[in-house]
């Protein structure tokens, strides 16, 4: 069976060289002479292949320098983000990150920690109260009791003894052994304490009863709150942190009794005068300690000595007024040597 | 008796160096907030008056540049948090800028932000009675500074710079507002109004 020739290889093996414009046609897929194009094809969608040949080569060589290009960028970039891995893994900043935040969790669970042992206390030393009280009161109409017993024998037995006697022999030896006047005195003592030491223990057991009953409840309450407030706040502040977030910058004013406020969210400035007697030093320097506290540090005494001197600022913004402020001062423990234009950073939380 | 345990935090404030008569000082020190107490650590090696002060990576201190008197000090020193009493590590300017004179931190009164694990930026200053408004950033891992977008006017600084909501506020020396937009990389600033005589009394600080 003879095979069929493929037209576009039966044209390039018999290609006249002479033949200057060659079409191929994207529609027919075929190439062609230009004669032969105008002639049939001339709805036809072709190039001619000069053309064609110039604008892939062209095309080529631009895309290989784009490739190159880009190539070489990619190369610097992952060398960069290499060095910066190589960085990032000797020197490892999250290490210290992840342990600075699981100290500071720490201590909020520290910190409950505490309430929760200061509670506990709370409760086992009510109850320890309430049984050392309950037993002392026990053992007090123990003591009773057992003088009750005692002193109804001797009665007994004084009874007794009056049935065999004479009236007047019994007198005669009230004389020498008054045993029912001691009785009598006994019985007084017993009826003494009937009517008020165990009637105020009888009360006191009802109230102290109840008493220790309610604190016992208020410390389960006061937990139960508690629990209630942690859960609140814990999420209300995670679901609206920006709220909590302070939303003001402060600075104080050299040389003055003036602090700045800047409300970051407004772009808005305000200038506050306090009534104090402390101006800030010249020189003095201060840092931001905690959104709404300065530490104060040093500054110039006389022209020529410094100051050893810290203060703290606490500044306070006042309800329904986005610009009312105030601010305290309190004087810290001096610095160890006296300094000015020195340099200061607050740094939290470290280890 | 259940004896509770003492919470113990640290919140610190370091001092670094200074003047006090007519004499620098190398002295340090820092502050523990809660114990209100001044606790003495190494002395830095070079006199650095106005130094600008950063924390990088909860664990080094910085202290870049600074006045020793006579000069703008030409090298930077670093305190390691976990190892206090091995003293300040020198850092020689020569050894980490492209070109000291192109790439200039000399100068006192600095401000610094921390971008982020690898990177500080450094911005302002004075040198030779001269307000500066250029800004560089350092970078860590090739220990290199570069030139970064400039400060909107020059201006030096006294206070660290404070964190909100995606920018750093920092107050310059004459309480004018510098806002770093970390999106952006872009400083914007905001004039304090000032009172009739304010130039005066700041031009004496």
């Amino acid at each position: 069976m003879k095979q069929k020739t493929d037209p576009n290889e039966d044209f390039l093996k018999n290609r006249k060289k002479d033949e200057k414009y060659v079409w191929l046609c994207y529609d027919c897929k075929k190439f062609l002479y230009t004669k032969d194009y105008s002639k049939e094809h001339k709805r036809c969608w072709a190039d001619l292949v000069e053309n064609m040949y110039d604008d892939i080569k062209k095309t080529n060589q631009e895309n290989l320098e784009s490739v190159q290009g880009m190539s070489n960028e990619f190369k610097e970039e992952a060398e960069f983000m290499t060095k910066k891995y190589q960085y990032i893994e000797d020197n490892n900043p999250f290490e210290m990150n992840l342990k600075l935040v699981n100290k500071i969790y720490d201590n909020i669970i520290e910190l409950i920690n505490k309430k929760k042992e200061e509670s506990l206390l709370k409760m086992t030393t009510l109850r320890d109260n309430y049984m050392k009280n309950l037993q002392q009161n026990i053992s007090k109409i123990q003591h009773m009791i057992d003088k009750a017993d005692d002193v109804s024998n001797k009665l007994i037995e004084e009874l007794k003894s009056m049935e065999k006697k004479d009236p007047v022999d019994f007198c005669k030896g009230l004389l020498t052994t008054n045993v029912s006047s001691d009785l009598a005195d006994d019985c007084n003592d017993i009826a003494i304490f009937q009517r008020q030491e165990f009637t105020r223990i009888k009360q006191s057991f009802i109230d102290t009863n109840t008493i220790v009953f309610n604190d016992s409840n208020a410390v389960i309450d006061q937990s139960k709150n508690l629990r209630e407030f942690i859960i609140e706040k814990v999420n209300n502040f995670y679901s609206n942190y920006s709220k909590y977030q302070s939303k003001f910058a402060f600075t104080v004013v050299m040389n003055k009794k003036e602090f700045i406020v800047y409300l970051i969210d407004s772009n808005k400035v305000t200038k506050v005068t306090y009534v104090n007697d402390f101006v800030i030093p010249c020189y003095a320097r201060w840092v931001d300690i905690s959104g709404d506290k300065l530490i104060l540090t040093g500054g110039e005494k006389d022209y020529i000595e410094s100051l050893d001197t810290t203060y703290m600022f606490k500044f306070r913004k006042f309800d329904g007024n986005d610009e009312a402020f105030s601010a305290k001062v309190f004087h810290k423990k001096n610095m160890n040597y006296r300094r000015r234009a020195h340099s200061l950073i607050y740094f939290n939380d470290y280890m | 008796m259940i004896t509770c345990k003492k919470l113990i935090y640290y919140y610190l404030s370091y001092a670094i160096s200074g003047v006090d008569k007519l004499e620098m000082i190398k002295k340090c020190e820092k502050y523990d907030i809660f114990k209100d107490e001044w606790i003495e650590i190494p002395d830095i090696n070079f006199h650095r008056q106005n130094a600008a002060l950063a924390v990088h990576n909860q664990r080094y201190l910085y202290a870049f540049s600074g006045y020793d008197g006579f000069r703008n000090v030409d090298t930077f020193e670093r305190l390691d948090f976990t190892n206090e009493s091995a003293g300040w590590e020198i850092f020689d300017l020569k050894n980490v800028a492209k070109d000291v004179d192109v790439v200039d931190i000399r100068k006192n009164r600095m401000g610094v932000i921390t971008l982020d694990f690898d990177r500080m930026l450094i911005f302002g200053g004075e040198r030779n009675n001269k307000e500066h408004k250029d800004a560089y950033i350092y970078e860590f891992y090739e220990n290199k500074f570069y030139q970064f977008t400039d400060l909107v006017r020059t201006s030096n600084f006294i206070m660290t710079p404070i964190y909100y909501n995606g920018k750093y506020i920092i107050f310059d020396f004459l309480n004018n507002i510098h806002e770093l937009n970390l999106e952006t990389l872009q400083f914007e600033h905001h004039i304090f109004p000032k009172d009739k005589g304010d130039e005066e009394n700041f031009a004496n600080l």
